[in-house]
């Protein structure tokens, strides 16, 4: 058995002659998604380039220009405030999505009649499938100070309507609000999945020894899903500095300050303003921070459950 | 020998050199005055017709009411085929900025006033100065009209259509229930806002506007202040930093403590503003006179019927102002030929005054419109049968020249009529904010402080004063002063 073992470990690898004729079939199959990947990954990439370049749609000459692009981005408090808001709103946002989610999840794996557990699971996803935009005009009418519903119960409690999308303390917990409204549904399908794949066993176990609901959550479920909630959590992380269609149609002129996040600041930057040099470095910028932190979340995973994802 | 050989070569040098020098400035003189020659004698007439035309639209005509049998209808008139490209007017910029980076720029396009001095300063687009002189075009149009089209004397674009103005709008019947005169001066203007707070239940904001740093929305309040960049007596300014923008702001601060001023004015869109309109919540609103005063009473009328709606004239210290025209531009990748052919068949078409004209003001017959007599009579929307069409893709009432056929006369309504009458006795033009490189830099950082700004007071969370001092630290610390200058050198 050792040998065999042995055998297997040095065996020498295959030429790719062979390989090719072993696994042409695949590689065959390969090559179409290999070729999107390029084409609208990779190539693509090229226009990072343009950060340091004085581009500009209308002349087709570039000019090689250094870091000129980032140092007037970083000399911008426009875009170090828009920098600390993203960070600020995207690492709530993130938390409270995926432990919604996962809330969630758990809340649906405890219904046991299996229609109203479709049901139930039918609607929460639902919101996912609508655009910000609707999102963005179904909200402001529920939360307009002189039309809107929850002022309606505010002025009928004999309180003051409130202007909540154009007020500092109060845009972004409905930021929140209405993320998690509209994602912990969607998100909870991944941990639902994982929820079936638990060891009935370890319940049963955990009964046995007088575990109750909640302990047995905590310390069965919970252990069991917990390789699931990091990787997804980890690509999360990746995904956490791009914050756009939310913020875009809620913000507005009042609450700019604690609500303009990078992918905003670079919209107006590269298209309301044509600076696309200066939009890319943003877009650069950014995507080596995500980088980190992806990395980072790796390594705290590693240190943490002992396995990274990638 | 020596000596004398280089005084030769000295003579000879100096004659070849003398030779050279009259050469070159005979054939420049040729070629300055073949150019001259050129721009006095273009032959218009002898303009050849181009095999195609590409344009890129996205308001007028939709797709769904008969776009495809309006460019057939080109087509057959005028044997061009046309490559129609509809985008919707949230993409259209963004779309043709692209088509510059990808050198796919349609042949014909129009721009607005954000837009147009940024293309005419990297050169994007033609100059259509002789052409538009050649064509006649230039003694059709009143000349401030050429003069907001034109950068350092040439002209660039030309104008859809005539600008349109705003005015305020106000419920007459409500007047009338509180036996009140039309308002003349900001204080009968704020009493009457007062009264229909207090006096009228179904009036939910007094005075509804979309934002607040819209002076052509509103002028009541603004009274003449302009919060952005302005010309003054032929100098650019930030109208933020000036006297006059303090005590508008006060105005508006007081009104919105008030409740008189509608509360989500910084959220509301147009859209927004005309559904409070027009479902009968607000006393007064600013917006477009002419078409939409037209459209604002009947719509209003059809959920309150006994509803009676009057275009005020500016009260006292208002302004009501003209937008700055949406101009037609070439392609400025095209040769001199080409920009000719596109102007003389696509532009100069659409205001000859004749068969062009009418197709751009009311589209294909039979199909957007029949005749009436001597009458345009206009045909229900092919989308949506429920609603009159009133133009193709030239509003008719706003058309740049006359048309000189007879029978092709449009009838409108009184609020139509009246509407109008009020903003062309006094609304104020408007010009081109000329580009310049540093405000192109900081202008999206500039907006925000401005808006921020002027949301902050109005909201009463800042004094005027702390506001503006907070704003003029921005603009000074973004080196708006160098932009001024840059605009003024212009």
């Amino acid at each position: 058995m050792l040998r065999k073992k042995e055998k297997q470990k040095f065996q020498p690898a295959m030429t790719f002659r062979k390989c090719i004729h072993k696994y042409g079939a695949y590689y065959l199959m390969l090559i179409p998604l290999l070729a999107c990947l390029i084409i609208f990954c990779y190539f693509p990439m090229v226009g990072i380039s343009y950060a340091f370049t004085d581009y500009s749609p209308f002349h087709k000459e570039l000019n090689f220009i250094g870091l000129e692009n980032f140092q007037k981005l970083f000399a911008s408090d426009g875009f170090w405030q828009a920098f600390k808001n993203t960070l600020e709103i995207s690492t709530i946002r993130l938390l409270l999505v995926t432990f919604g989610s996962i809330g969630l999840a758990l809340l649906l794996d405890e219904i046991g009649c299996m229609w109203f557990r479709k049901l139930t699971q039918t609607m929460v996803y639902i919101p996912h499938f609508m655009s910000w935009v609707v999102v963005a005009s179904i909200f402001t009418i529920i939360l307009s100070p002189q039309k809107g519903m929850v002022n309606s119960v505010i002025k009928a409690l004999g309180g003051k309507p409130i202007y909540f999308l154009a007020n500092r303390d109060w845009w972004r917990p409905w930021l929140y609000i209405i993320s998690v409204w509209k994602e912990m549904g969607w998100g909870a399908i991944i941990y639902v999945s994982a929820l079936a794949g638990v060891d009935m066993e370890q319940h049963e176990a955990a009964t046995v020894d007088g575990a109750n609901r909640i302990q047995r959550v905590i310390h069965v479920t919970l252990p069991a899903i917990s390789g699931t909630i990091m990787v997804v959590f980890i690509l999360n992380l990746a995904k956490i500095l791009n914050l756009f269609d939310p913020v875009w149609v809620l913000q507005n002129s009042m609450v700019i300050k604690v609500s303009d996040v990078i992918e905003t600041y670079v919209y107006r930057m590269g298209i309301s303003s044509s600076q696309y040099g200066i939009s890319t470095a943003a877009g650069l910028f950014k995507s080596v921070v995500s980088v980190i932190f992806v990395i980072a979340g790796n390594k705290i995973s590693q240190k943490i459950t002992g396995e990274g994802v990638i | 020998m020596l000596k004398r050989n280089d005084g030769m070569m000295k003579r000879v040098s100096a004659l070849v050199l003398g030779a050279a020098l009259a050469a070159t400035t005979a054939v420049w003189a040729e070629e300055t005055t073949t150019d001259a020659d050129a721009a006095v004698e273009l032959d218009y007439e002898a303009i050849e017709k181009p095999e195609s035309i590409s344009w890129c639209s996205h308001d007028g005509m939709l797709p769904e009411n008969g776009q495809t049998e309006w460019d057939a209808e080109y087509e057959r008139l005028t044997g061009i085929d046309l490559e129609h490209t509809y985008v919707t007017g949230n993409e259209y910029n963004d779309k043709i900025e692209l088509d510059y980076a990808a050198d796919t720029v349609p042949d014909v396009f129009d721009l607005s006033s954000t837009y147009f001095p940024k293309y005419v300063a990297e050169g994007a687009v033609a100059d259509l100065t002789d052409l538009v002189k050649a064509s006649g075009l230039y003694d059709l149009v009143d000349e401030s009209i050429w003069e907001q089209c034109s950068y350092e004397g040439r002209i660039y674009g030309v104008p859809k259509e005539i600008p349109q103005a705003c005015g305020t709008y106000v419920r007459k019947d409500w007047l009338d229930r509180l036996d009140m005169e039309v308002p003349e001066t900001y204080e009968e203007f704020i009493t009457m806002l007062t009264r229909f707070r207090d006096e009228i239940d179904e009036c939910l904001m007094p005075y509804t506007a979309p934002g607040l740093v819209t002076a052509q929305y509103l002028p009541d309040f603004y009274q003449g202040a302009f919060p952005g960049i302005t010309e003054v007596d032929g100098e650019w300014i930030d109208g933020m930093q000036q006297e006059n923008i303090k005590d508008a702001l006060q105005k508006m601060q007081d009104a919105y403590a008030e409740g008189l001023l509608d509360m989500e004015a910084i959220t509301n869109t147009t859209a927004t503003c005309r559904d409070n309109w027009e479902s009968g919540s607000a006393g007064a609103f600013c917006y477009w006179t002419g078409n939409w005063g037209q459209q604002l009473t009947y719509n209003l009328q059809k959920n309150v019927p006994e509803a009676e709606v009057i275009c005020i004239p500016a009260i006292e210290g208002a302004v009501y102002l003209y937008s700055t025209p949406t101009v037609h531009v070439i392609n400025g990748r095209l040769s001199e030929e080409e920009v000719a052919q596109v102007f003389k068949y696509f532009v100069g078409y659409m205001h000859d005054g004749g068969e062009g004209q009418v197709l751009f003001e009311y589209g294909v017959e039979g199909v957007h419109w029949e005749q009436d007599g001597e009458n345009v009579k206009m045909l229900p929307s092919l989308s949506d049968p429920n609603t009159t069409l009133n133009k193709a893709y030239i509003l008719p009432s706003s058309r740049l020249t006359p048309l000189s056929v007879n029978d092709k006369n449009m009838v409108y309504s009184d609020p139509y009529l009246d509407s109008l009458a009020v903003t062309d006795a006094s609304a104020k033009n408007q010009s081109f904010q000329p580009a310049s490189e540093t405000y192109s830099l900081i202008s999206s950082d500039l907006t925000i402080a401005r808006d921020t700004c002027v949301a902050e007071i109005v909201t009463g969370a800042v004094s005027v004063e702390e506001g503006l001092a907070s704003y003029k630290e921005i603009a000074d610390s973004l080196n708006l002063e160098q932009a001024l200058e840059e605009m003024n050198a212009n």
